[in-house]
């Protein structure tokens, strides 16, 4: 059987022992077999020379290590959000700047289907001027059909006057989260689940649907493609034997081109039986599909105000913050799970939650050292150097939400945290200096999916108002392509199979259009992507 | 949706090991009804969800799905099902993990009409309350729990109550004293956990900044007071508050009324449960006008706000 010898304008292999090269060898099962010059492709006989890439620049494909499947599966709905948006099928759905042109937006959508809701999603209205988007806006879009558009945070609709009415939300209705205007009229916006639950279930959007399925899936597979993603995360998952079943069928069809590391939701069953539950789920990975890992969620998040924070708490306003699972239970659950040897990923945002996940990690390390545990904490945006430094004593790893500094860096500046605070998120060149293993991540569908935009991010810590956030946690260029290759496959343990162009690793590459080295940190973001190759195999994007 | 009556709903509270299992336990040995049990307490290790499930109708699993703050999405799922098993079950009960803010879970059975709010039960541990409200960490999950209750239930005193379980039933009423107080599972607390639930929220546009204007404010008065003066003093604060509701013991009547006032509206009825001994009168109000709230509180003599003192009530 015949090996391909791929060659390129530059591999950059992330292994120092090789930093760059020109050609790799890549047997017909995936595997690297040699990388190097023309002259150390010649020890193979039986070759195929394919040039497609050499005008290309070929890496690591990118490893995602904080991110959703739902980002596959939210497109269902029309996009209505403030920032420029590329859907998985590569249409680029621009900004939504204001009311008016939401509501055509969604006229357009509405003419499209003849009948059944018409649902938009990702909708922010601080970023649109004017009056807050009411029922009656939502109105003119449709007077006979359910008109409902999820704010970007997912915990508030607005609903036009059709869907308010299925619920049997009227004028004298008085409930938590139904919004009125001052003479007692519904204004059209429903806060949190308790309140949107009897509209969506009545036009039968649910939850549920936005978390697999095969379209889903394959939706998710299409995005990471554009954004050289050839590993990603699906940062928790309940891993019903249905769901699993399904993982593995849809993963392991032909020619799909994606590593998928789901991570079992460690609320979706009692403590005692997630540590049998995690290994079984181990047994059952594939090439494509690697289950084992726990995800425990612990807070909120910073933007929503339920983010467990020290005091002095939130710059503005007087929001508690919100516990998942009370300190002293996330203790326990820790000790069980680090004592069968399982990894954890931690979801903290508030310091007041990564104080609570480093001593409850502290305690379980206690009572049984783990070599090489790598417990992540994930996001820990707002971690302090005594929190790293004590995360850096248990031998952690952290994955921060880089993407955050742009897309709600502004915000943490003037509403959430305060300026001191804001400049100190997600503190990528303090974990360096401290030692500690570093991803950085998106959160699809929190904010898009694309590891150059978030390497980029931590590059160059800029806001989407120009604002530079504590300029002294800049990383450079070279450790920020660490952190979206090795670095993260480092946190979900496949750094010996993925992560770097070596011999005997996954023939996994990001195909790039431009070498980042030339474009430098600061055009990082506009780096293009033209595919990737994974397990081997050559996949343009947009061509499935 | 279904022509049926709405499914009663109770949401049972309270932090790590403060009882709430037993108390689900009994509930199900001694409840001739059809109870669908929604369990949230994975988190705490302690749960024997086969007990629960040898006894009941059915057992919904309330698991995290959401991606930001993980809570929703599975709370969608449970209470999809739990509406799916109407035709088999009598009740719905809710056994929030010991972090959950109880709001949280009303909400959804308060805006759907298939579903009836009846009492949230907060289950206090007598033990352990004033040290959990004095936790940097967990107080104020603790606090809002007894505050979003209908009716405290201060497990482990149903032998004679002791000096722990006055305190606590003191702190228990300063936090929340509209709260029905029970220290055993008798006829009573039945009867209290079929009674409505009554909301002491608001609901605010974020941006408008209203959430943060809304004040609490506790009155406790040990002297019965006259009910026209009572009521009087009330309806003229009635423009600045959003809602109150509580106990009030009119002086030469024997028995305490249920106080509320709800856009506007007093009304004055018979408690669903007795309320148990306590001050004459124990009212929570909510406002926007901090100063019309403390003008209130200023016109009735109120307790000592120090819970030690109030051991003795
Ligand atoms: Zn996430
Ligand atoms: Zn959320």
């Amino acid at each position: 059987m015949p090996t391909t010898v791929y060659s390129a304008r530059r591999i950059i292999t992330m292994d120092p022992t090789r930093p760059v090269a020109t050609h790799v060898a890549v047997s017909v099962d995936g595997t690297i077999l040699g990388v190097g010059t023309p002259n150390d492709m010649s020890h193979w006989t039986d070759t195929v020379r394919d040039d497609r890439f050499a005008d290309k620049v070929l890496m690591p494909g990118f490893v995602e290590g904080h991110a959703h499947l739902m980002e596959g599966s939210i497109w269902e709905y029309t996009y209505l959000g403030h920032f420029g948006r590329i859907a998985p099928d590569g249409h680029h759905w621009p900004g939504v700047g204001t009311t008016e042109a939401l509501i055509s937006r969604l006229q357009e959508c509405a003419s499209v289907a003849p009948d059944g809701p018409v649902v938009g999603w990702g909708f922010d209205p601080l970023f649109v001027p004017g009056e807050r988007l009411t029922r009656q806006h939502l109105d003119q879009v449709s007077q006979e059909r359910p008109v409902i558009v999820f704010h970007s945070n997912m915990h508030l609709i607005t609903a036009n006057s059709v869907a308010m009415d299925l619920a049997g939300y009227g004028c004298g209705t008085d409930l938590p989260g139904v919004i009125r205007n001052t003479d007692g009229s519904l204004h059209g916006e429903l806060h949190e689940m308790g309140a949107m639950f009897p509209v969506m279930r009545r036009i039968g959007t649910s939850f549920r649907q936005l978390t697999g399925g095969r379209d889903a899936i394959w939706n998710f597979a299409r995005s990471a493609c554009r954004t050289g993603v050839t590993t990603s995360t699906d940062l928790l998952n309940e891993l019903g034997d249905d769901a699993v079943d399904e993982l593995r069928s849809v993963t392991g069809e032909e020619g799909f081109p994606l590593r998928l590391v789901p991570m079992l939701s460690a609320m979706s069953m009692p403590t005692a039986q997630l540590t049998d539950r995690a290994k079984v789920l181990a047994a059952r990975s594939t090439d494509r599909l690697r289950l084992g890992g726990v995800k425990i969620v612990t807070d909120g998040s910073i933007q929503g105000f339920t983010a467990q924070m020290k005091t002095p708490g939130y710059y503005r306003g007087t929001a508690q913050g919100i516990w998942n699972i009370a300190p002293d239970a996330l203790r326990t659950m820790a000790t069980y799970l680090n004592r069968a040897g399982i990894q954890m990923h931690i979801h903290v945002n508030g310091d007041a939650a990564s104080l609570a996940a480093i001593e409850a990690l502290e305690a379980a390390l206690s009572e049984q050292y783990l070599p090489d545990h790598r417990h992540t904490l994930q996001h820990c945006q707002m971690a302090d150097q005594a929190q790293l430094r004590r995360a850096a004593a248990l031998g952690c790893c952290v994955n921060f939400f880089a993407n955050h500094l742009y897309y709600f860096g502004d915000k943490h500046h003037d509403i959430t945290m305060g300026p001191e605070r804001a400049n100190r998120m997600n503190p990528c060149r303090s974990a360096l200096d401290l030692g500690l293993p570093l991803a950085i991540h998106s959160d699809a569908p929190v904010t898009p999916l694309g590891p150059l935009f978030t390497a980029w991010c931590a590059v160059n810590r800029l806001t989407d108002s120009g604002r530079r956030l504590g300029a002294a946690e800049r990383i450079t260029l070279d450790e920020a392509l660490h952190a979206i290759t090795l670095g993260a496959a480092f946190t979900l343990k496949l750094d010996g199979e993925v992560g770097s162009i070596e011999v005997g690793k996954r023939a996994d590459f990001a195909v790039l259009e431009d070498d980042p080295y030339e474009m430098g940190g600061e055009a990082l973001k506009d780096v293009g992507v033209w595919g990737t190759v994974s397990g081997g195999r050559a996949i343009e994007a947009g061509s499935f | 949706m279904s022509a049926r009556a709405p499914l009663p709903v109770n949401v049972i509270c309270g932090y790590l090991g403060a009882g709430k299992t037993t108390l689900l336990n009994r509930l199900l040995t001694e409840s001739k009804e059809r109870i669908i049990v929604m369990v949230n307490d994975f988190g705490d290790i302690a749960v024997d969800a086969a007990l629960v499930s040898a006894r009941s109708a059915d057992t919904i699993q309330l698991s995290n799905g959401c991606i930001c703050c993980s809570m929703a999405g599975g709370m969608f799922d449970a209470f999809e099902r739990a509406l799916s098993l109407r035709e088999a079950a009598d009740r719905l009960v809710i056994e929030a993990s010991g972090v959950a803010e109880p709001a949280r879970l009303t909400a959804f059975a308060r805006a759907e009409p298939d579903l009836d709010c009846r009492s949230v039960v907060v289950v206090v541990d007598p033990f352990t309350l004033g040290q959990r409200l004095q936790d940097d960490r967990i107080g104020g999950v603790v606090r809002r729990q007894i505050e979003g209750a209908d009716v405290a239930y201060l497990s482990r005193s149903d032998r004679k109550p002791d000096e722990q379980s006055r305190k606590a039933r003191a702190r228990v009423m300063l936090t929340n004293p509209s709260s029905a107080i029970h220290y055993s599972m008798g006829k009573a607390f039945l009867n209290a956990m079929d009674a409505p639930h009554v909301d002491m929220t608001v609901s605010t546009l974020p941006g408008d900044a209203h959430a943060d204007l809304f004040s609490r404010a506790t009155v406790l008065q040990d002297d019965a007071p006259e009910r026209e003066g009572f009521l009087d003093r009330l309806r003229a604060a009635a423009l600045s508050l959003h809602r109150a509701k509580g106990f009030v013991r009119f002086a030469s009547e024997d028995a305490p009324s249920l106080v509320q006032l709800a856009g506007g509206e007093i009304t004055v009825c018979k408690p669903p449960n007795d309320p148990g001994p306590g001050p004459a009168v124990r009212l929570v109000l909510i406002g926007t006008d901090d100063a019309a709230l403390r003008r209130f509180q200023s016109e009735h003599v109120t307790s000592d706000p120090q819970p030690a003192r109030s051991g003795t009530i």
